[in-house]
C-alpha cells in the first residue's frame, strides 16, 4: 500500500466506530467521540472480587524487588512475608510491601501455613535448595529464570516440579504472559510472515555488571555474576528471555549452537565474557543470531522475525509489522496505524486492540500505556493458575528448555566449538 | 567514569546516564576502589531509571501513565512507593496554596503538542487518593499528572539514599543542572561549589538546590510567546519571566517551592518562609 492510500486516523476511528457500532447495537459514533479526551462514557470503578494468595518473596535484590513492585498491584497478591540473607536488603524492599514480615530464614516461610505462594528471586545458583525445600513443604512455587546455572540443578528443579502435581509451578520467563508477545505469537501461528528464514536478537547494556556492597565478603557474594563457577553469564541472565521467546514462537528446540565472545568492555580481572554472539540453528533453515553485550547499550534489547512475507520487529515492549510488497494483505492491515520502523514503514502491532475499541479507548494511543510490564503479568497469571488450579504460563518442562539451551550456549562459548543438542538433555526425570 | 580533578586536584569520579530527558551526573570524592566506585554509581543511576520508569507519563507500564489514561473514576492501584510520592505532592499543593499540582500535566503536555488542550486546569481535588487501597483516582477528565517538576528531585534523593546506604558521604548529584543534590563537605572541605548564571559560586552542603525559570521553555501561543510553567490555579501559562532558585534539605519540596514561586511571584517568598521554615530562597528575580 502506498503511503497516499493509508488511511488517517480519523478514518480509522471511523472504521473502529462502524464495528463498534455494529457490536453494540448503539448508534454509529463518531470519530470525535470515540477519542479518550472526549470521555463520553463515565465509568465507575469495578474491579471483580478475587480469591486473595497470601505471598511470599525469597531473595531481595534487584529481581525481588521488582516482583514485590509488581505484587503490589496484582489484584488478591497478599505479601506476608519477605526475605533475604542480607538483613539491610530488608529496608529497601519494605518500602514496596510495608505490611510484610521480614526474616533471614526462608525455612520460616515454608513453616508457615498461611503462606501458599513463592517467588525464589535468589541468586541462579542458591535456587535449588529453596525451590526443592518450598515444594516439598507445599508450597505454589514461582522460580525466576534460569531455573539453575548447572543442568543438573535445573532437571532437579524440574523433576521436583513435576512430581507435585497439585502445586503450581512457574518459571520466570515472563514474556509467556505478556500481552503484547502473545499477540504476536498468535500472528506468526496465523502464517502472517510465511516462512520464516531468520529470527535476530539482541540485548546490550552499559554497565560493569558489578554490585557495590559495604564489605569485602558481601561484594563477593554479591558479584556471583562475574564468578565463572556459579554464573550462567549473559547467556543465562538475560539472553535466556530471547532463547525462550524464540522457541515458544517456533514451537521447537534449536538443533545446535555456535558462539563466541569473551571480556571486550571490562578487563578488570573477570573471566565471565562482557560480549557474546551466537547463532542457533532451529532446522528448516531457520537460524537464531543473536548477541549480548554490557559495553554498549545502542538498540537496548530487541527480537526480529524475518519471513518471506515481511518482518515482525519488538522493542521496548512495542511491536511492528513491516510486510514485503507483494505479500499478501489481512483485512485489519486497512485499520492499523503505519509508523517508521528505521528506513522503513511498519503496522503497529497492538495487544487487546479489539477490547479496548469496545471501551471507546484508541488502541494505536493506548499501547504505550496499556500495559503494566512483562512482570506484572507473569506474577498475575502465577496466581490466577493457583486459584484456578491450572498449567502455570511458563512450566517446569519450559524451564529446562530454556535452562539447557542458554547454559549451552554458555559451553559452545567456552568451548569454541558447535554443540548438537541431544534430546536427552531436555528430558526430565 | 570520567576522573576530573578537585579544585586542588583532588581525585573526583564522574559518572552519568540518561534519564527524563537529560543528563544526570553522580560526582564522588572517595578515594576507595574504582571498581566500588562505579558498581556504586551504576546503582544509583539504574534507581533514576527506575524513577522514570514509574513516574514518566510517555513511558509505557508507567504508575503515572496508567493513572493518566485510565477511565474517569476508575480507582488504578499504586504501589506504595508511588503512593507516597503523590501523597507528599498533594501536601505540597496545600502547603503552597495551590501554586504547585502535579495534576495540570494536561496544560503542559497540550502545550508541547501530545494532547488536544482540555481548557481550565483541574486543581489537586480533582485526584482522589485512597490510603487504604493505595489507589488514585481521576474524578475529571483533564486531570493528567505530569510529575516532571519534582520527578529530578525524587530520583536525587532516591539516588542518594542507595549511596549513603553504600557508605558514600561526599556526593553530588544533579539532574540537567537544574536540579542538584550535594551531601558531605565536597573535594576541599568546603562544601560542594555551585553558581547560578551572574552570581558569584556559593557552597552546597548537605541540601538540594532546585532551579525553575519561565524561560527555560518557551511555546507560542496566541498571547505571545509563553513559559512551560502553568499557574494552576487558573490553567494560565506564566508570562513574566522569572527565575527561582531554592534550597532544601529534601529536593522534592526544593522543586515543588521553586515551581511555586514562578507562579506566584515575588508575593510568594512570604508564603515559603512560613510555610517551608528551612528553606532558603536564593534567587527569585527577572530572568
Amino acid at each position: 500500500m502506498s503511503s497516499d492510500s493509508r488511511p488517517s486516523r480519523r478514518s480509522f476511528l471511523n472504521a473502529s466506530g462502524l464495528v463498534l457500532g455494529a457490536l453494540v447495537g448503539e448508534r454509529l459514533a463518531r470519530a470525535e467521540e470515540l477519542t479518550p479526551k472526549s470521555e463520553p462514557l463515565r465509568r465507575f470503578s469495578f474491579e471483580p472480587p478475587v480469591v486473595p494468595v497470601n505471598c511470599a518473596v525469597i531473595g531481595l535484590g534487584d529481581q525481588g524487588r521488582e516482583i514485590l513492585r509488581a505484587l503490589a498491584t496484582v489484584p488478591g497478591a497478599v505479601v506476608k512475608t519477605i526475605c533475604d540473607t542480607h538483613r539491610p536488603a530488608h529496608k529497601r524492599a519494605l518500602e514496596l510491601a510495608p505490611k510484610a514480615k521480614a526474616t533471614t530464614d526462608y525455612r520460616k516461610i515454608l513453616e508457615d501455613k498461611e503462606v501458599q505462594a513463592v517467588w525464589v528471586a535468589t541468586p541462579s545458583h542458591l535456587h535449588k535448595d529453596v525451590v526443592l525445600a518450598a515444594l516439598a513443604a507445599g508450597k505454589h512455587v514461582y522460580c525466576e529464570a534460569p531455573l539453575a546455572h548447572t543442568v543438573a540443578d535445573a532437571r532437579a528443579i524440574a523433576t521436583a516440579a513435576r512430581k507435585a502435581p497439585q502445586q503450581v509451578f512457574q518459571v520466570g520467563l515472563q514474556r509467556r504472559a505478556n500481552p503484547l508477545d502473545l499477540h504476536i505469537f498468535g500472528l506468526l501461528r496465523l502464517g502472517i510472515l510465511s516462512r520464516l528464514s531468520l529470527v535476530r536478537a539482541q540485548n546490550h547494556h552499559r554497565t560493569s555488571w558489578r554490585r557495590a556492597a559495604n564489605t569485602r565478603e558481601r561484594q563477593a557474594e554479591l558479584d556471583w555474576r562475574l564468578d565463572d563457577a556459579l554464573s550462567p553469564g549473559l547467556s543465562g541472565e538475560i539472553g535466556i528471555h530471547q532463547f525462550d521467546l524464540v522457541s515458544w514462537y517456533l514451537r521447537k528446540r534449536p538443533v545446535s549452537v555456535t558462539a563466541f565472545g569473551g571480556v571486550m568492555a571490562w578487563p578488570d580481572g573477570r573471566n565471565v565474557p562482557d560480549l557474546i554472539h551466537a547463532t542457533l540453528d532451529y532446522g528448516d533453515g531457520v537460524h537464531l543470531v543473536c548477541s549480548a553485550s554490557l559495553g554498549n547499550s545502542f538498540g537496548s534489547a530487541a527480537e526480529t522475525f524475518l519471513g518471506s512475507d515481511g518482518t515482525i520487529t519488538i522493542q521496548n515492549d512495542h511491536g511492528w509489522l513491516i510486510k514485503e510488497a507483494d505479500a499478501p494483505t489481512q483485512d485489519w492491515e486497512v485499520y492499523a496505524t503505519r509508523e517508521a520502523v528505521g528506513s522503513d514503514v511498519g503496522l503497529v502491532l497492538v495487544a487487546n486492540a479489539s477490547r479496548l475499541l469496545q471501551e471507546l479507548r484508541d488502541p494505536t494511543k493506548l499501547r504505550n500505556f496499556d500495559t503494566k510490564g512483562a512482570l506484572y503479568y507473569a506474577c498475575e497469571s502465577f496466581l490466577q493458575a493457583i486459584r484456578a488450579g491450572i498449567r502455570s504460563a511458563a512450566d517446569a518442562q519450559d524451564g529446562l528448555d530454556a535452562t539447557v539451551v542458554a547454559l549451552t550456549v554458555n559451553e559452545a562459548l567456552r568451548t569454541g566449538t558447535k554443540i548438537a543438542f541431544r534430546k536427552e538433555w531436555f528430558e526430565i526425570g | 567514569m570520567k576522573l576530573v580533578s578537585g579544585p586542588s586536584g583532588e581525585a573526583l569520579s564522574c559518572f552519568a546516564c540518561e534519564a527524563m530527558r537529560t543528563r544526570f551526573e553522580i560526582v564522588l570524592a572517595d578515594d576507595r576502589d574504582p571498581i566500588f566506585l562505579r558498581a556504586a554509581a551504576e546503582q544509583a543511576l539504574a534507581e533514576i531509571g527506575g524513577v522514570e520508569a514509574m513516574l514518566s507519563p510517555y513511558r509505557p507500564g508507567s504508575a503515572i501513565a496508567a493513572i493518566n489514561n485510565a477511565p474517569v473514576e476508575t480507582a488504578v492501584r499504586l504501589d506504595p512507593v508511588v503512593f507516597g510520592l503523590l501523597s507528599q505532592a498533594a501536601e505540597l499543593t496545600t502547603r503552597l496554596e495551590g501554586a504547585f499540582d502535579l495534576s495540570v500535566g494536561a496544560v503542559t503536555a497540550a502545550q508541547r503538542g501530545f494532547i488536544a488542550a482540555e481548557g481550565t486546569a483541574p486543581g489537586a481535588s480533582a485526584l482522589r487518593l485512597d490510603p487504604t487501597a493505595m489507589t488514585a483516582t481521576r474524578l475529571t477528565a483533564s486531570v493528567r499528572l505530569d510529575p516532571g517538576a519534582i520527578g529530578k528531585g525524587w530520583a536525587l534523593e532516591r539516588a542518594l539514599s542507595i549511596l549513603r546506604d553504600l557508605g558514600l558521604t561526599n556526593v553530588f548529584l544533579h539532574g540537567g543542572t537544574s536540579s542538584v543534590r550535594a551531601m558531605g563537605p565536597g573535594p576541599v572541605g568546603r562544601g560542594w561549589k555551585v553558581a547560578l548564571p551572574d552570581a558569584d559560586p556559593f557552597e552546597l552542603v548537605d541540601r538540594s538546590l532546585s532551579v525553575s525559570s519561565s524561560v527555560a521553555q518557551l511555546f507560542a501561543s496566541d498571547a505571545g510567546r509563553c513559559s512551560h510553567i502553568i499557574d494552576p490555579r487558573t490553567g494560565a501559562p506564566v508570562t513574566r519571566p522569572l527565575t527561582a532558585a531554592v534550597l532544601h534539605e529534601d529536593g522534592v519540596v526544593a522543586e515543588a517551592i521553586s515551581t511555586a514561586l514562578i507562579v506566584l511571584g515575588p508575593a510568594g517568598v512570604d508564603l515559603v518562609r512560613h510555610a517551608f521554615p528551612s528553606a532558603t530562597v536564593v534567587r527569585l528575580a527577572p530572568a
